[in-house]
């Protein structure tokens, strides 16, 4: 699906005040979601001539939903915002997890900062983390996949 | 807990505000680490919403990023708020500012000197970085908690912050050349925190991007951002009212409300002396 198609499905949401909308198309899925704090958006100063989106999700890389679709037990966790991904709590110290560790529900994981504030990501599940999905300092977006865990 | 957490007994007036939230309990160290992680202990052991961690000295204050936070003992106020808001990011950003209105507005009245708030999360005096808060927010697929960290510069002299190597930094002490009671502060900083929470909590973020307006240092500034897969850098407009930041770049005015973003203050139009470097690798 090219990209100018998912900005016409975001337009087309936008005109029409749809909140929500997940459309499969010759085998690719696409979920796109906005979260307005009222159905229309209000523009607050004339000046203002393009406002951004709260929260849009893209659609995530393909090959990551066919890993999850393959297992059951592996769940991944998401990004609950737009920002960077940190893996240890500073510069200069050692990653929250590595791959292929034991993580119990409720550890952190690692920290994405978004707009200045610091957000700390835990993990949701007990299990084995197979498998890191990002770099330390990399740009997430909203809902991207971060980890897999095999529960 | 070792002797490094030995508790601070405070004065009892503290233990027992009139505020509805905010100091419902409240946790005093003569040291800690840093006041933010101790919050996040407590929380994570059923602490209630509003208690407060204040200490007189912390070894490791945290500051944005793994930077830290100058926080000798016997001057400063290092305090953090536990809140469990049931909310979006959005949310966070305005709880961020609440804290700074607060602090802000504390510290005038202390002072009697305007104090400014350059988003989103440092409050200035001519300039000068007098205080910030550090949000730490800790998400289990929704917000679990929250933790807003406040560190207030009162009685530093200008030769700690040169020793230290923070020129751009200033305190309350330097500012009017006369010394805080800071137990005094701390009453007035928790009642201002419960005055703005309660308020917001009624009539949302609007009272309080109101009192915001007048204290939004952030106009003029230059600004990046990175979000939404694009990248564009302008001039900061100020704080809407939904706490996102308006960035201008040539006609078109945006409204960033998440994403990786950059302020440098070297180009605040407040700025009329030559030093300029509030934004130097110093506190935050």
């Amino acid at each position: 699906m090219e990209l100018k198609r998912i900005r016409q499905l975001i337009s087309l949401m936008k005109k029409n005040n749809i909140s929500e909308l997940e459309l499969e198309e010759s085998g690719f899925k696409v979920k796109l979601k906005t979260n307005m704090p009222s159905a229309v958006p209000t523009v607050l100063t004339p000046e203002i001539t393009q406002s951004m989106p709260y929260y849009t999700s893209l659609p995530a890389p393909p090959q990551q939903k066919t890993e999850v679709a393959g297992n059951e037990n592996l769940k991944t966790v998401k990004s609950p915002m737009v920002g960077t991904c940190y893996r240890s709590p500073a510069p200069d110290k050692s990653a929250y997890v590595e791959e292929g560790e034991m993580v119990k529900q409720g550890q952190i994981l690692c920290l994405v900062e978004a707009m200045k504030l610091m957000n700390e990501i835990e993990s949701p599940y007990d299990g084995k983390l197979v498998s890191v999905l990002v770099k330390n300092a990399q740009p997430v977006e909203y809902d991207e996949p971060l980890f897999l865990i095999e529960t | 807990m070792s002797s490094k957490y030995s508790l601070l007994r405070l004065p009892a007036f503290l233990y027992s505000l009139p505020t509805q939230l905010i100091g419902s309990r409240v946790y005093s160290f003569k040291e800690v680490d840093s006041t933010n992680q101790i919050a996040m202990i407590l929380a994570e052991e059923g602490a209630p919403e509003g208690a407060v961690v204040v200490a007189d000295r912390q070894h490791n204050g945290r500051g944005q990023r793994g930077r830290g936070w100058y926080s000798p003992p016997g001057v400063g106020i290092y305090l953090s708020i536990i809140l469990k808001p049931r909310s979006v990011l959005a949310t966070v950003h305005q709880l961020s500012l609440l804290a700074a209105v607060a602090t802000a507005e504390c510290i005038e009245s202390a002072t009697g000197l305007k104090a400014g708030i350059k988003w989103p999360n440092d409050v200035i005096i001519n300039n000068h970085k007098v205080a910030g808060i550090l949000v730490e927010a800790h998400w289990a697929e929704e917000i679990k908690y929250l933790i807003l960290g406040i560190g207030i510069n009162v009685n530093h002299t200008k030769d700690m912050f040169l020793t230290q190597g923070f020129p751009a930094a200033t305190s309350m002490a330097i500012e009017t050349g006369r010394e805080c009671l800071r137990e005094e502060l701390l009453r007035e900083l928790m009642l201002k925190l419960d005055h703005w929470h309660r308020i917001y909590q009624e009539d949302g973020f609007e009272p309080l991007w109101g009192r915001i307006q007048d204290m939004d240092r952030t106009p003029g500034g230059w600004v990046e951002v990175v979000s939404m897969g694009e990248c564009f850098e302008g001039e900061a407009l100020g704080i809407d009212k939904d706490a996102s930041l308006l960035v201008r770049t040539g006609e078109i005015v945006r409204r960033v409300t998440q994403g990786r973003i950059r302020v440098s203050c070297d180009q605040l139009q407040h700025l009329n002396s030559t030093d300029s470097n509030i934004t130097t690798p110093e506190q935050h």
